[in-house]
């Protein structure tokens, strides 16, 4: 029972905060810039992109060293 | 899935399904391995009040000790105010599990079926211009430059089948590449020419784009290639494997003699000449230089600022292969690497190391990340008589024989396999946090090792793995400098 109470009461201290999209309000946790694959999805595959051999890599596939050419 | 892991004094969280990033201290990091744990392959898992205690427990037990001063720089280690530190994390987590952005789960089942029967179009090819070269590097894979004893040059006539081909099969795709390579592309640079002016004459006809590069050894590099290339050529790659000891016994002229001397004054003009951009130095690493950071740590000092070193693909018997006795010494150089970097970027002066390079705001799709290289559907390699073949390492494979540039692609099976073949279809990548990064890795080298493009080659995974990590880490480092 006094878990419960202590959660209401961080809740009711960080309720104020902004939601943790790409910020640092979280003590401990910074999420850094990123696009979320998952929507990707959506506009995803135009296929304007780069072959990974053409552009470097030759024997490694480097597709993740790519940027999306579709911006 | 996620993978969490330390380096260079940072705790990162890596969400695999979302590709997103997360910097935290060690409180949250080891919640979030506890959390890991408890849920294992099911991410949906909600954790119960019991499962919940159990991590709060775990951490009081620990963290109440005052050498943890540190973590609790506001409040203070006594075993109330760590259990509010891990409530408070537990909160945030779950928020972060809600935003989609940690323990997300992997909802690529159906893009995949659709993935599997896409339609795709040929965007790109590799024209070997010359099967022959004017050194005798040990790791080529053409038998240094012998090509099995069948050397020839691509005529002009093939040449412009081969546009001609990557013209009518590439759909409504504006954007075609063309990669001169070879052999040495250079020993017949009057087709390159001729084909670069053949390509444009196309493109206004056609309404396409090509985006012309080329590789090359840098032997017969002059002043007038130069400047036909920086006019023409999107992207050069100037092949030098770095310190020159190093480059010289791997990459020597048929006389014995090595190839350094001559090239590195033309390659630091090219790169000069093309503002330290849109080219690419080149190095191959092999067991002969496992310290290979110095190899990149030359070429930054001499002034270049795309740098790309990457492991040498060989047979495993080769003196220089790659064994995996050699992976810890890789391993530490790339973090080597990556804090050199860092270093250097501090003083101003930078350069882009390829492997390290990720554009975390604007990678790629999940589509390309599914889809790879594009070898054996997007992308196919072109012989001097023109042969097709998935890439330029299956050129030679006769069971990889894909067509011909007169006839087009008469091996449409070798096709599918390849537009089959991605991480899901791969045992080994499933569980692997770095699948997004390498795709399934190389056809190539899979084929090469297992006899299958389905298969991965385990060495080239732990180093992929690595530079994954380290690539990761120094976006980290970047946004602490902010």
């Amino acid at each position: 029972m006094g878990y419960a109470i202590i959660v209401d009461d961080i809740i009711a201290k960080i309720s104020n905060m902004k939601e943790n999209k790409g910020g640092n309000l979280m003590k401990r946790i910074k999420t850094l810039n990123t696009r979320n694959l998952k929507d990707t999805m959506k506009k995803g595959g135009c296929g304007e992109c780069q072959t990974s051999c053409q552009s470097a890599c030759k024997t490694s596939c480097t597709v993740g060293n790519q940027s999306c050419e579709n911006k | 899935m996620i993978h969490q892991y330390k380096n260079n004094g940072f705790n990162i969280i890596l969400d695999v399904n979302s590709g997103m990033i997360h910097v935290v201290d060690d409180l949250a990091y080891d919640i979030i391995a506890m959390i890991d744990k408890i849920n294992g392959k099911n991410t949906s898992h909600l954790l119960s009040e019991e499962e919940k205690e159990d991590i709060i427990n775990t951490m009081v037990k620990k963290y109440s000790d005052s050498k943890y001063q540190e973590l609790f720089a506001d409040t203070s280690t006594d075993p109330v105010s760590v259990k509010e530190a891990v409530m408070e994390s537990l909160i945030d987590i779950e928020t972060l599990i809600k935003d989609g952005a940690l323990f997300t789960e992997d909802i690529y089942e159906q893009y995949i079926s659709d993935f599997k029967t896409r339609s795709t179009v040929v965007k790109a090819l590799c024209l070997h211009i010359a099967h022959d070269c004017n050194l005798a590097c040990r790791y080529c894979f053409a038998e240094e430059g012998e090509y099995h004893g069948r050397r020839a040059l691509m005529s002009y006539e093939v040449g412009k089948q081969a546009l001609d081909f990557l013209i009518a099969n590439s759909g409504n795709r504006k954007n075609l590449e063309v990669d001169f390579f070879g052999g040495e592309p250079l020993m017949n640079w009057q087709v390159v020419e001729d084909l670069v002016k053949y390509g444009r004459e196309q493109e206004t006809i056609h309404n396409k784009k090509f985006r012309f590069t080329l590789t090359t050894n840098g032997v017969l590099l002059d002043d007038h290639i130069m400047e036909f290339a920086n006019k023409e050529m999107s992207n050069v790659v100037l092949s030098i494997d770095g310190r020159k000891e190093v480059n010289d016994y791997m990459r020597p002229s048929r006389n014995g003699k090595g190839s350094y001397d001559l090239i590195i004054p033309k390659f630091e003009k090219m790169a000069e000449s093309r503002n330290q951009n849109n080219y690419y130095v080149r190095g191959t690493f092999t067991h002969e230089n496992l310290d290979f950071s110095e190899d990149v740590k030359h070429l930054a000092e001499r002034g270049f600022k795309q740098i790309s070193v990457e492991p040498v693909v060989s047979l495993p018997e080769e003196s220089y292969a790659i064994k995996e006795e050699d992976i810890p010494a890789l391993l530490e150089e790339y973090d080597k690497l990556a804090k050199y970097m860092i270093e250097k970027k501090k003083k101003g002066e930078d350069f882009n190391f390829f492997h390290f390079m990720l554009d975390l705001s604007g990678g790629p799709c999940v589509a390309k990340r599914l889809s790879g290289c594009g070898s054996g559907t997007e992308y196919l390699a072109v012989t001097p008589w023109g042969d097709l073949y998935p890439c330029h390492q299956f050129v030679g494979e006769e069971e990889y024989l894909m067509g011909n540039v007169s006839e087009g692609v008469k091996r449409t099976d070798i096709r599918e396999e390849f537009r089959k073949s991605n991480v899901y279809s791969k045992e080994k990548c499933k569980d692997c946090f770095a699948k997004f990064y390498c795709s399934g890795g190389c056809a190539a080298n899979s084929y090469k090792f297992n006899g299958n493009i389905n298969d991965t080659y385990d060495i080239g995974c732990e180093l992929e793995r690595k530079r994954v990590e380290c690539a990761i880490m120094i976006k980290v480092a970047e946004a602490e400098e902010e």
